[in-house]
């Protein structure tokens, strides 16, 4: 009796440590298999771009308006999107329709996991309605597919700066941001004015982090390009990174730090820190992309009036905005172009709906009204013609100047091939190690320094493209 | 053999739950590991998972033997500072942790309250911790404002986060975050000396710092050799900090702070290189089991 007492005990904790256990996995389960009406449930998962979930949750309502079929959105945050994606990808157990960055579509596809979306539209139809640099990433090299993902929202690196500033300098925007040499002396001009804002803190003329900055490989390609150089070729088989061309764009576009116009403090931000000193009234010029417009214009709506806990802070930032303008990339030695990044949707293979996946995805990047709402909601800028030469887009000065870029060529995007979801990698960590000889953390700077970095840098992409293209 | 496990089963019974859990959530990880360092999975094969080609020891002569592979790249570098940080963090959390053990075991007024706040960096989340210490070590940061402008150590600010000080800002606030545990854990030893020993080296006439010598280090040997096991294995996978100090995958602690769970994660896993990955975290592994019992469990951990 005494023994079976005991063995109870245990029997009852082992019961309770495996119920507790798997109790995840039951109720999983239970969810998956929920069904709340006839309607096909179509589940999303997408990164956190829109700034309030209901706004997208609108957009989503809509379309099961339209189409009878439901929904469920997840989203994920940005530290684990990786890892819920290859899990995904590994098990066959995730989404139907997911949203990835365009970047990674070329990775993501080499899995053999995306649906090729050709199967339930026209292809040249549908790409039709995209603007074309956008189209990039919906088909990879090496990979089955016509129509491997479509893009949903894309963007575009501007520069962003204080006209007031400017003004006082005597410099006319239009010519500081003609070329290469007219940019470096407008900047060298309002570095030497020592403008100050009203805390008395100088005011940097342009800013950008460096190591910790995420965005500092969009930035130097926009300058690699202007100087006719690159990362890679388009078939990905080759570095081009220490080419001379584009040595000169990463020496033009370092420089600045290198003459100490960048604050030296300043590389060791990340992008939304540069943006708030900048609404902060401590930077004149920073590149970046229309989200940041976005912000501004909301701002200076009130929108944030009533969330905001320091006014003194808000009324500093509405006076950066009031004042701020945006310009065109600069014209280097081989053109004027900038980087614009894009978030694809595309339908796991193993999704179970994959017609009505490929139709949400239709109306999500296609849908004139769609587009226009997402947009509003995460600040960025649409990849439908339609859209484009709307009045939304004409009747809004930071839009316009996005799509005055597109127009006219400005936008160009890194190459569709599966190495360069590594390749982005190495480059987010060496052009890191750059700050470092810039800023002189590596004894006296030298052009030789530079070079050696960049160099070892090249080493490793052709690494990697020798192990990636190795199946 | 049959006897002993009757008369334990009871014993037995109680920690099956554990040794089930530590199956589940540690073996057949490590098991899988062991596994994916013999296979090519890369971006082509991930889809296939465990099935993706089996390549034997292609993938350890890849990392131990091929100059070209990626995962090399700085690995020399970040193993030295890993030996630094393991060792500077050990010996600061057990310096730290034993003074203010001491000082614990005291009598005071508000002793409770100190202890309490003392406990406080070992509660907050690891990845917190990185993510407060990458702005306290800022440029314009907390730590130069204070060393700057409050006591006026420094005539200007330091860059902890670039160059040569990075290793030491990774030490520091790792030591912050780990001394409570080693103190508790002295804090319990220094309980459970008896008075007794004090007394009678009194009557015999023994100094404070002589009693400290021959009567509280030689009780406190068995909680520095486990915590200094327990920091070692703590310490060189030490990844959660760093990464986050340096803001993941945007930057990294760069040569002067690349430590060699960070260096691991970026030369493989980060490029989708997991063979080559499994390799050297079982290479890694298989060098520390070898140091752990070598230097540990080799010498038998009793008060002599």
């Amino acid at each position: 009796m005494k023994i079976n007492t005991k063995f109870l005990l245990v029997i009852s904790i082992l019961v309770l440590f495996s119920i507790t256990s798997f109790a995840g996995l039951f109720f999983k389960k239970d969810k998956a298999e929920q069904k709340t009406d006839d309607k096909v449930t179509i589940k999303l998962w997408v990164t956190p771009d829109a700034e309030h979930e209901e706004d997208l949750q609108a957009i989503l309502d809509k379309f099961e308006e339209k189409s009878g079929i439901k929904v469920e959105k997840t989203v994920l945050g940005w530290d684990i999107v990786w890892d819920k994606l290859t899990t995904a990808a590994t098990s066959g157990i995730g989404p139907d329709v997911v949203e990835i960055g365009g970047t990674w579509v070329s990775s993501i596809a080499a899995m053999g996991v995306l649906e090729d979306l050709s199967k339930y539209y026209d292809a040249d139809e549908v790409k039709s309605h995209f603007l074309e640099p956008t189209l990039k990433y919906s088909k990879v090299k090496g990979v089955e597919g016509d129509l491997i993902s479509l893009p949903w929202i894309t963007d575009g690196y501007l520069f962003y700066y204080r006209k007031d500033l400017y003004e006082k300098a005597g410099l006319d925007p239009n010519e500081v941001f003609k070329d290469w040499d007219s940019f470096k002396e407008g900047m060298r001009r309002l570095d030497a004015m020592g403008f100050t804002n009203a805390k008395g803190e100088k005011i940097a003329a342009f800013a950008h982090g460096g190591k910790n900055d995420w965005n500092i490989i969009h930035m130097m390609g926009g300058f690699i390009w202007q100087a006719g150089g690159n990362y890679i070729n388009e078939d990905g088989t080759k570095a081009l990174i220490a080419e001379e061309a584009s040595i000169n764009g990463i020496k033009y576009f370092t420089s600045f730090a290198q003459e100490g116009i960048v604050p030296k403090e300043y590389l060791e931000k990340d992008p939304s820190e540069i943006e708030a000193l900048y609404g902060a009234g401590n930077i004149a010029t920073i590149l970046t992309g229309p989200w940041f417009a976005s912000y501004l214009e909301k701002t200076l709506a009130g929108k944030y009036d009533s969330e905001a806990d320091d006014i003194e802070a808000l009324n500093a930032e509405k006076t950066s905005y009031k004042n701020t303008d945006v310009a065109q990339p600069l014209a280097g030695p081989a053109g004027r172009y900038t980087f614009s990044g894009t978030n694809n949707l595309a339908v796991f293979n193993f999704s179970k709906h994959k017609k009505e996946a490929a139709e949400l995805v239709k109306y999500l990047t296609t849908d004139k009204e769609a587009q226009m709402a997402y947009c509003d909601a995460t600040g960025l800028f649409t990849v439908s013609k339609d859209v484009a030469n709307s009045p939304y887009v004409a009747e809004n000065h930071f839009r316009s100047a996005v799509k005055y870029a597109f127009d006219h060529d400005y936008i160009k995007v890194y190459p569709a091939v599966p190495a360069w979801g590594p390749i982005e990698t190495v480059l987010t960590k060496n052009l890191g190690i750059i700050w470092d000889v810039v800023s002189g953390v590596e004894g006296e700077y030298t052009e030789e320094k530079l070079i050696e970095k960049v160099k070892q840098t090249n080493t490793e992409m052709e690494r990697i493209i020798s192990q990636t293209g190795n199946r | 053999m049959k006897k002993a496990i009757k008369k334990y089963s009871f014993a037995y019974l109680l920690i099956l739950p554990s040794i089930i859990s530590l199956f589940i959530v540690q073996v057949i990880p490590s098991l899988q590991g062991l596994y994916i360092s013999l296979i090519k999975l890369n971006q082509f094969t991930f889809k296939d998972f465990l099935k993706a080609p089996f390549v034997g020891l292609q993938n350890y002569f890849f990392i131990l033997f091929d100059k070209n592979s990626m995962v090399r790249v700085g690995l020399l570098g970040a193993i030295r500072n890993s030996a630094i940080f393991t060792t500077c963090v050990i010996t600061g959390t057990l310096v730290m942790g034993l003074g203010l053990a001491i000082l614990l075991n005291q009598n005071f007024k508000g002793k409770g309250l100190a202890r309490t706040l003392l406990l406080l960096p070992w509660i907050i989340p690891t990845y917190i911790v990185g993510l407060l210490a990458s702005f306290m070590y800022s440029y314009d940061g907390i730590i130069n404002r204070v060393l700057v402008n409050v006591l006026h150590i420094l005539p200007e600010p330091l860059s902890w986060k670039v160059g040569p000080l990075t290793l030491v800002s990774i030490i520091l606030i790792t030591i912050w975050r780990f001394f409570p545990m080693t103190m508790l854990m002295y804090l319990a030893a220094l309980q459970g000396i008896s008075k007794d020993y004090y007394e009678a080296a009194e009557i015999d006439g023994a100094n404070d710092l002589q009693k400290f010598w021959y009567i509280t280090l030689p009780f406190l040997k068995p909680v520095t050799a486990m915590m200094i096991l327990y920091g070692l294995i703590q310490h060189i996978y030490s990844f959660n900090i760093a990464a986050m100090m340096f803001g993941l995958g945007s930057g990294y602690p760069g040569k002067w702070g690349d430590l060699i769970m960070t260096n691991l994660m970026r030369n493989s896993f980060s490029l989708w290189q997991y063979g080559p990955g499994g390799a050297a975290s079982i290479v890694l592994m298989v060098l520390l089991l070898v140091m752990v019992w070598l230097k540990i469990f080799k010498d038998s951990i009793t008060i002599e």
